[in-house]
């Protein structure tokens, strides 16, 4: 029996269904050996949303007959962009996604990303999820970033690597709850993290910064409210359950720690003054599941003025190291 | 360099914890100490502790927190560690509890051994919570858990007020009070109960606990009916021809064969646990969503229940008691058997009745509520079957329609299913029904928490909506009370089921008298 549904699909592999949905989610991914997981989550995220999937693999090549749009009938569809041009790509995508539909781009990348292809791509869409922790040069991957967002303020835009750092940004703020450690925070001089993914230190830093009213002065140097020197030292830690492993802040006679515990299941969260511990929490470390993270980012979209924050204090800071 | 003052200034800016701006947290923000009583006890160890101790993983609980517990054993503060730990060990849903997690939590335990009428006992448990404020910056917050036999419930109210532990001693910080169920065993105990509790505390800060309503399906709801449009405009007698609830074990009385003699069936499970069932199911829309515009709706569809008389009373409601018989291959004893139980007893642990609402929404829509013990399969649900339909439009297939039903599945399975006609594929038109389904741990790739752990986390809130406020429990207890003592005068013909059935024949024939049929369980 002939299927009408080849009808819809003369070059793409794809499904066409009943439309129903809400959104088309653009993914991009150029990771082959997380290729099954990302099909595995899309599907799953088209179901929820709903929406339209077209998933654009950069681990393959496309053959010259698969360089067509996809028919705005078709609900799911892979499309190789491997070796192809970021305005070739746009040629392919544009049309596929109608004017009707809002979109959602995953940008899900372990190499380097494309970053010509993102800047053009996130300007047609409307809401953008990244992972910066992921990206081969982290911290660089997230200068960019910052960058595409100061070019689209309009654009709302998620990144896992921010996600990832809010229990370590909620054990920080609960060091400070005595009211005498509360009096230290402008007096802090040096913040020291120890992480294995420098996006999500940058990320720390830029909340701290943007909370404590720092100004970025150098690559790794803040003033405070008052015009100290606040100096920033990043450590390689080793790669474990949660990429952050240990903060340290210090004034000239206390000190605030949080620090992972061995087993990755709790943060300790010290306040000692002249050595002499003063107060101490342990807080549970709840283990962050990527998938839940993006699905959280896609179904959950919107502006987070904490995020926004931390992301101009790493474009300032980015600003000065170039 | 900066001047003194603008430095006192930018100090100044920070007398409320910057970085704490904008988090977003599950965690409850009052630090509060949690006060045990019967601390000890099986519900402790099982239900209340590991829900301590898992509302702490998930980070919900207040930094500044305390746990006290309070009951007739003699514990030194380290054997009840102990025994907390062996508890979580065996109970918890997380499993052992890990260190450093364990020694922070432990160092947050304290126990007080004391009868409940030992003055001196709770004057200790003053200092403590005291010492609490100061040591864990508690704030002077207390949540009183009474998890201990009913009858000591008014004692331990009149205790605490004693001891300048009543809210109204209270100036630094607020105090609440979690009454565990049964709230009396009749009317008028109930009454006397809330006039005792209600010299100290007042009705905001009573938290009647019915476990049944911390489960996600019962939560859920709400949901169903109120955050969706395809329902509610059903939901009505023109569409609904009956609804049954039902609350069915395969447990038997266990150990609690004292305690159920003088409770039974209908005060153990359907005076309250159904009947807040029926009150979700029944109830108008809120105004909003808060506790009392919630509990309002819920106490006007109760207050709707029509009061059966006397005349009416074997033809709305009937008993059962299991007798000996087969459970999943295992030969089981009857209640009479059982320990602590009279051998002649005429405690019901089936129960069956039929309720009407007298309001614009239900007349004339049967409500059926069951609970039994020792039924063939444990189910808890929710079943609204809807009118047959108006017109037979596919002749003969037309006979194989069935009506439409809608299952809200609170346990085992957590979920929701609708049963409709759809047509079997094929050259003829042949309807079938199906099935669809929604489940709660597939659906939404969680595992619902414990009811406990939600509703002391609700108490430490201060959120009550899902917990029952008295003229609720009062107007149900007036509905239940005719046939309580009805059954009280009459001599059943016990024991009428077999372990591992559906329940007795009488049960059958309360609903093939209107022309329904119990659903199966």
């Amino acid at each position: 029996m002939h299927d009408v549904r080849a009808s819809f699909i003369p070059t793409v592999k794809g499904e066409v269904a009943g439309t129903t949905a809400i959104a088309n989610l653009l993914v991009y991914m150029n990771d082959a050996v997380r290729k099954e997981w990302i099909l595995e989550r899309t599907e799953a995220l088209a179901q929820r949303l709903p929406a339209r999937s077209l998933i654009l693999d950069a681990t393959r090549a496309p053959s010259s007959d698969e360089l067509v749009p996809v028919p705005l009938t078709v609900t799911r569809a892979e499309i190789p962009v491997g070796q192809l041009a970021a305005e070739t790509v746009l040629a392919l995508v544009k049309p596929s996604l109608g004017r009707t539909l809002p979109t959602c781009l995953w940008w899900c990348t372990s190499e380097e990303a494309h970053d010509t292809l993102l800047l053009i791509l996130a300007e047609h869409v409307e809401h953008l999820v990244v992972d910066s922790s992921t990206a081969l040069h982290d911290a660089e991957a997230l200068a960019d970033l910052s960058h595409v967002y100061a070019r689209l303020p309009r654009l709302s835009l998620r990144d896992l690597a921010w996600m990832r750092t809010a229990q370590w940004r909620d054990a920080v703020a609960s060091i400070f709850h005595e009211t005498t450690a509360v009096a230290e925070l402008p007096r802090i001089i040096r913040v020291e993290i120890t992480a294995d993914r420098e996006s999500e230190a940058m990320y720390l830093i830029g909340w701290l910064a943007s909370r404590l009213g720092w100004s970025a002065v150098a690559d790794r140097r803040f003033i405070d409210q008052q015009g100290g020197a606040v100096n920033i030292f990043l450590l390689e830690g080793e790669s474990r359950a949660s990429h952050i492993s240990a903060i340290r802040m210090r004034s000239a006679s206390a000190e605030f720690t949080a620090q992972m515990t061995g087993n990755s299941e709790a943060i300790v969260g010290t306040y000692s003054v002249n050595g002499l511990t003063v107060k101490q929490h342990v807080m549970p470390y709840l283990p962050v599941d990527t998938a839940q993270l993006v699905e959280q980012a896609l179904l959950r979209p919107g502006t987070d003025e904490l995020f926004e924050a931390a992301l101009r204090i790493i474009r300032d800071l980015g600003s000065l190291h170039d | 360099m900066a001047t003194l003052t603008e430095t006192a200034k930018a100090h100044a800016a920070f007398a409320s914890n910057p970085l704490q701006e904008g988090l977003a947290s599950d965690r409850i923000s009052d630090p509060c100490t949690v006060v045990f009583f019967g601390a000890s006890g099986d519900l402790f160890k099982r239900m209340l502790l590991p829900a301590m101790y898992n509302l702490r993983l998930g980070d919900i609980l207040p930094h500044k927190f305390g746990i006290v517990g309070f009951s007739r054993s003699e514990y030194t503060k380290e054997e009840f560690c102990d025994f907390a730990k062996e508890s979580l060990a065996e109970f918890s849903r997380s499993g052992e509890a890990k260190e450093p997690l364990w020694s922070d939590f432990a160092d947050r335990l304290q126990y007080i051994g004391g009868s409940f009428d030992d003055a001196e006992a709770y004057k200790q448990l003053k200092a403590v919570l005291d010492d609490n404020d100061e040591r864990l910056g508690t704030a002077g917050n207390r949540l009183f858990y009474l998890s201990t036999p009913p009858s000591v419930f008014g004692e331990i109210v009149r205790q605490l007020n004693a001891a300048g532990l009543g809210p109204r001693d209270n100036p630094k910080g607020w105090s609440r009070i979690i009454v565990e169920k049964p709230f009396g065993t009749d009317l008028d105990s109930a009454r006397s109960l809330q006039e005792e509790i209600s010299k100290v505390f007042d009705e905001p800060q009573i938290y009647r606990i019915d476990h049944y309503l911390g489960k996600e399906p019962v939560q859920d709801i709400m949901a169903l009916r109120f955050a969706n449009v395809i329902f509610e405009p059903l939901w009505n007698r023109r569409y609904i021809e009956s609804v049954q609830i039902t609350a069915a074990e395969t447990v038997g009385v266990e150990r609690r064969g004292g305690y159920y003699e003088s409770s039974g069936a209908l005060r153990d499970m359907i005076q309250n646990h159904v009947l807040n069932l029926l009150a979700l199911v029944a109830m108008e829309p809120p105004v909003n969503s808060d506790a009392d515009s919630i509990r309002n709706e819920k106490f006007k569809v109760l207050s709707a229940l029509r009061p059966i008389v006397d005349a009416d009373i074997e033809k709305m409601a009937v008993r059962g008691q299991y007798d000996v018989g087969e459970l999943n291959g295992k030969e089981l004893a009857g209640y009479r058997q059982e320990p602590d139980v009279d051998p002649n007893s005429n405690t019901e642990t089936f129960a069956a009745v039929q309720f009407q609402i007298d309001n614009w929404r239900w007349s004339d829509v049967p409500f059926f509520l069951r609970s039994g013990k020792r039924l063939e399969r444990k189910c808890s649900e929710i079943a609204v079957v809807f009118r047959p339909i108006p017109h037979r439009l596919f002749g003969e297939a037309g006979d194989q329609i069935e009506r439409n039903v809608l299952v809200m599945k609170i346990q085992p399975e957590e979920g929701i299913s609708i049963r409709f006609s759809a047509k079997v594929p094929g050259p003829k038109m042949h309807i079938h029904s199906v099935n669809m389904d929604f489940n709660y741990g597939s659906g939404f790739g969680v595992v619902t928490a414990p009811a406990y752990e939600r509703l002391i986390g609700d108490a430490m809130r201060g959120d009550a909506t899902l917990f029952t406020r008295w003229d609720a429990v009062e107007v149900a207890w007036e509905r239940v009370m005719p046939i309580l003592n009805y059954w009280r005068a009459t001599k059943a013909d016990f024991p009428n089921y077999p372990v591992g059935s559906q329940g007795p024949a009488v049960a059958d024939a309360l609903l093939a008298a209107g022309g329904h049929k119990w659903r199966q369980l």
